[in-house]
């Protein structure tokens, strides 16, 4: 536009983005998008709508009361309106920096500031999280049940009604996270180093999908780095509000890889790799902290990208296995990335590829989102089983812990027999690595 | 109802509600009370920042706070809540989507919404007669995802088909770049089911083609809303061409362009669609979805013609010799149904790409005679630089329905100002050319003032006539389509109002 845009003085993280709010012209091209739109039918549960409220707080139009704080919590921060929005409207930055000045000026009860506050910790550290998931599970190893973990009662504190977040787990929990060694070399030649992000949640409830990215990728002819001192990529805080503490994290990460000094960070994680790509957007423009961590995120790739190119010129044995593929939202609405996964899985032989119904549509997990809005998250739960089952695949594959935990969670649920695993365990079958065993085909 | 039939060049743009009034809220718990006796606590939208993201639809110069939006589930909890405002004298509109682009689903002063969105079933698909019956709140490609294994789609396809509403295509009888062959939705509207101002229950079965009496089918398509809250439809299956031809034409100049889509109708050829996409919009376009169009050129038309597979190719070769023979620089085929949709993607997301070029856009929807496109695009430049402002223009050439876009920034109120001044002028122009003031978007609050530059008072009061006989109260969608209709020429003009 040639006419000057008029400023608000108020610096709130808020209309500090009321350019990017205005970039939304209600076109209402991303209702049908939105999950929570479909099945809540209600403009104000719409990215169109709370775009409208996000703009009517940073213009002063309205307060930032109950009602609106229960609307924009609803969001499941799953981005698919901006894969389906035309003007490009960042949705996901508006988010973050909503929720980051909703956390700074709005009023939650204590309790639920302090169990936001929590869940934040110990999603966020791994030792931690190990230790919460052995004690969480405590009283059903006790009772010698299946082994779950009681999310509705955290969900209850987060004052969320309904007590359907419970996690159905494949087994219970070692009380420590189980770490991977520090340098594995390439198999063969070697023609690239990789450095490995390790996450939070991955050690603690699925080693497996870690080292089996590990093992791919040194036969691939990766070195595989994991260094030590990474912590946590940040995302859960980006995502709900706690943006300066993301940027110390993403600060830390950012040392810690370069130090290492590998071609490609590789991260297994749809969320992690997500955000450490947008690292840039979490520090003041014009900041070197801004260029280094623009640099930084020129090599972050998703896991599907770097295999997927290299298996291009590789022999793989066959796995006889009807597969669908669930989009995990920070994969393909986050990263665009659509095509990688499935040309990995389409490439192994004897492995049937179908087509799952609304594969990009959140499956209600969304970080911890489960926790915090419990009744919508087991809503397109159910709706996201309904769909692999329709498919009569055997096995869903998904590129996202949040979304495999909370995908078997809903299969065991519903006493399907499908199973839940990571995209990169199918190709590690394909290369002959250790049997994926975290999802044993001989479940009851 | 004494209304400036002149036309002044303000439009009504009233905000005043947009504040809560004195004594709203306890008269505003009752009706919440009341609303949720019918559907539901959890189906009522009371607070006010529920309340305010209904202030308007696609159309944003224009808002008001609905006093509450109520979310029924069924035709019989329409008819409630119909019967309930008409009992308190409190205005009411349907709202599907809010797609609409000319403000027709904003609540009247002091009125309620009603939401048809949780009205979303398929309730019955019957492919041997080709129709479909749904309620109101199906959205409109749902239709034709539901029947395409079939062979089979529903026409009428406005580029806000994957968000709008079936309910809200009858209210604006939508089109869409293939009506140009297929026609507009009356043309596949069979039957339907409307609660009336009163409370009651218009039921016109689908079943028959031409149904004896008044063609009230006819007269509620493209009534805004005026008329009652249509909540079922059974609309007509058409199908899937054999094969289609879809190009897309290149061209140095806007006249170039133009002249051809007069010569390919002349010629006697029908193409299923004849869109137009100028400089402006082909920038936005390309940045949006990176098709490979031209940034140079000045236009692009995309030609697609269908039918039998029979004679397709060479129908195809007669309209390329039509584009040589008006200086086309490239003439690309679409190799396959992928690079088809990817060209049909730029179209219809064409509109909503333009958050691009500049924060506001304002569609424009008028009618002018094919053979009068090069001038009065010609004259839509020279208002452009006039009014100091960016025109965009995407449109169905062959049709002659323009809709050329203006670019603006809705925070700048002297630039509002102009806007609406911009606007006004685009439309004389194409009154003056022959035309007519809106192709497909409707009358809404946004054409209001046009009305008498094409309708006379005698024309216009038969009008009004003819709404008193189905709302004689005045309360369904009230101050929308007719001037002086619905005893509601009160609104406020505002021009603070379109932030």
């Amino acid at each position: 536009m040639t006419q000057p845009r008029k400023r608000r003085d108020d610096q709130t993280a808020l209309a500090r983005l009321t350019d990017e709010l205005v970039e939304c012209i209600h076109c209402g091209l991303c209702l049908e998008a939105c999950p929570t739109y479909v099945e809540l039918n209600r403009e104000e549960d719409s990215p169109r709508g709370r775009i409208y409220l996000m703009r009517s707080v940073a213009e002063g139009r309205a307060a930032l009361d109950g009602s609106m704080l229960h609307h924009l919590d609803v969001c499941l921060g799953c981005r698919a309106c901006e894969t389906a929005c035309p003007s490009d409207v960042k949705y996901g930055l508006l988010l973050e920096h909503t929720r980051t000045h909703i956390e700074e000026a709005a009023h939650r009860p204590v309790w639920q500031r302090l169990g936001r506050r929590l869940l934040m910790e110990v999603f966020t550290h791994s030792a931690t999280m190990a230790l919460a998931m052995f004690f969480a599970t405590l009283p059903s190893r006790l009772l010698r049940n299946p082994p779950s973990a009681p999310g509705g009662i955290v969900s209850r504190i987060m004052g969320a009604h309904g007590d359907g977040g419970n996690l159905r787990l494949e087994r219970f929990p070692s009380p420590r996270p189980s770490r991977l060694q520090r340098l594995t070399p390439a198999a063969g030649g070697k023609k690239l180093r990789v450095g490995l992000l390790e996450g939070c949640v991955m050690p603690v409830l699925f080693p497996e999908v870690n080292m089996a990215t590990v093992r791919v990728l040194s036969k691939l002819g990766c070195e595989v780095v994991v260094p030590s001192g990474q912590g946590c990529c940040g995302a859960l805080h980006v995502h709900n509000g706690y943006g300066r503490q993301a940027a110390r994290m993403a600060l830390r990460n950012m040392a810690v890889f370069e130090a290492a000094q590998c071609d490609v960070i590789v991260v297994n994680s749809a969320g992690c790799g997500s955000t450490m790509k947008e690292y840039a957007g979490l520090f003041p423009e014009g900041s070197p902290e801004r260029e280094q961590a623009a640099a930084f995120s020129a090599k972050v790739r998703d896991v599907s990208e770097v295999v997927a190119a290299l298996l291009e010129q590789t022999e793989l044995k066959p796995v006889e296995m009807t597969v669908t593929y669930h989009d995990a939202c920070h994969l393909a609405h986050g990263q665009k990335i659509r095509s990688e996964p499935r040309r990995m899985l389409s490439a192994i032989p004897g492995l049937q590829l179908v087509d799952l119904p609304e594969s990009d549509h959140c499956c209600g997990s969304a970080g911890v989102y489960s926790f915090t809005q419990p009744d919508m998250a087991v809503r397109l739960l159910k709706r996201k089983v309904t769909n692999i089952e329709s498919t009569g695949a055997e096995v869903v594959a998904t590129g996202n812990p949040g979304c495999q935990m909370w995908i078997r969670s809903g299969l065991k649920l519903e006493g399907s027999s499908v199973r839940a695993l990571h995209p990169i365990e199918i190709v590690d079958l394909a290369l002959d690595g250790a049997t994926t065993s975290g999802d044993s085909p001989s479940r009851h | 109802m004494d209304v400036d039939r002149k036309g002044s060049p303000s439009i009504m743009l009233p905000s005043a509600d947009t504040r809560t009034a004195p004594g709203e809220t306890a008269s505003n718990t009752a009706l919440v009370r009341d609303l949720a006796a019918i559907v539901g606590s959890e189906n009522v939208c009371s607070t006010t920042a529920e309340r305010m993201v209904y202030e308007s639809d696609g159309f944003t110069m224009a808002r008001r706070r609905p006093a509450a939006v109520v979310h029924p589930a069924s035709t019989a909890e329409v008819q409630a809540i119909v019967r309930l405002a008409a009992s308190r004298g409190i205005p009411f509109v349907a709202r599907g989507a809010g797609t609409g682009l000319s403000g027709g689903a904003m609540a009247p002063p002091g009125g309620i919404i009603i939401s048809l969105t949780r009205m979303r079933r398929i309730l019955d698909i019957d492919l041997r007669n080709r129709r479909l019956t749904a309620e109101a709140g199906v959205v409109n490609l749902k239709v034709t995802q539901a029947v395409a294994a079939h062979g089979l789609h529903y026409a009428p396809d406005p580029s806000s088909q994957s968000a709008c509403t079936l309910g809200g295509n009858v209210a604006e009888n939508a089109g869409g770049p293939h009506t140009l062959k297929y026609g507009v939705t009356v043309n596949h509207l069979l039957g339907l089911k409307m609660v009336l101002p009163c409370g009651e229950l218009l039921d016109i079965p689908g079943e028959t083609e031409d149904n004896p009496g008044y063609d009230l089918p006819g007269l509620i398509t493209g009534s805004e809303g005026t008329l009652g809250i249509v909540t079922e439809v059974t609309v007509r299956l058409t199908p899937l061409p054999q094969k289609t031809w879809t190009a897309l034409a290149v061209f140095e100049t806007i006249t170039d362009a133009t002249r051809c889509v007069s010569s390919i109708i002349a010629a006697g050829i029908i193409p299923a669609a004849l869109e137009l996409m100028d400089a402006n919009v082909i920038q936005a376009v390309e940045a949006a979805f990176h098709f490979g169009l031209p940034l140079d050129a000045q236009a692009v038309l995309i030609i697609e013609l269908d039918g039998l597979e029979a004679g397709l190719d060479e129908l195809g070769a007669r309209v390329r010799g039509i584009c040589e023979s008006h200086a086309v620089r490239e003439l690309r085929i679409a190799r396959d149904e992928a690079e088809r949709t990817a060209l049909w993607m730029c179209r219809k997301k064409a509109v909503g790409s333009l958050g691009r070029l500049a924060p506001s856009h304002c569609t424009q929807d008028c009618v002018i005679p094919r053979s009068a496109l090069p001038e009065v695009l010609e004259k839509i430049g020279q208002i452009a630089r006039d009014f100091d402002l960016r025109i965009a223009n995407v449109f169905h050439a062959g049709d002659g329905n323009l809709h050329p876009i203006v670019l603006y920034d809705d925070r700048d109120e002297e630039q509002v100002q102009r806007v609406l001044e911009c606007n006004a002028a685009i439309v004389r122009a194409c009154v003056e050319a022959g035309g007519t003031i809106t192709g497909e978007h409707g009358v809404g609050v946004e054409k209001l003032e046009f009305m008498p530059l094409i309708f006379s008072d005698a024309d216009l009061a038969t009008m009004d006539r003819v709404r008193a006989a189905f709302d004689a109260q005045g309360l369904c969608n009230p101050g929308k389509l007719l001037p002086g209709g619905g005893g509601c020429a009160d609104l406020v003009l505002n021009k603070k109002a379109a932030v």
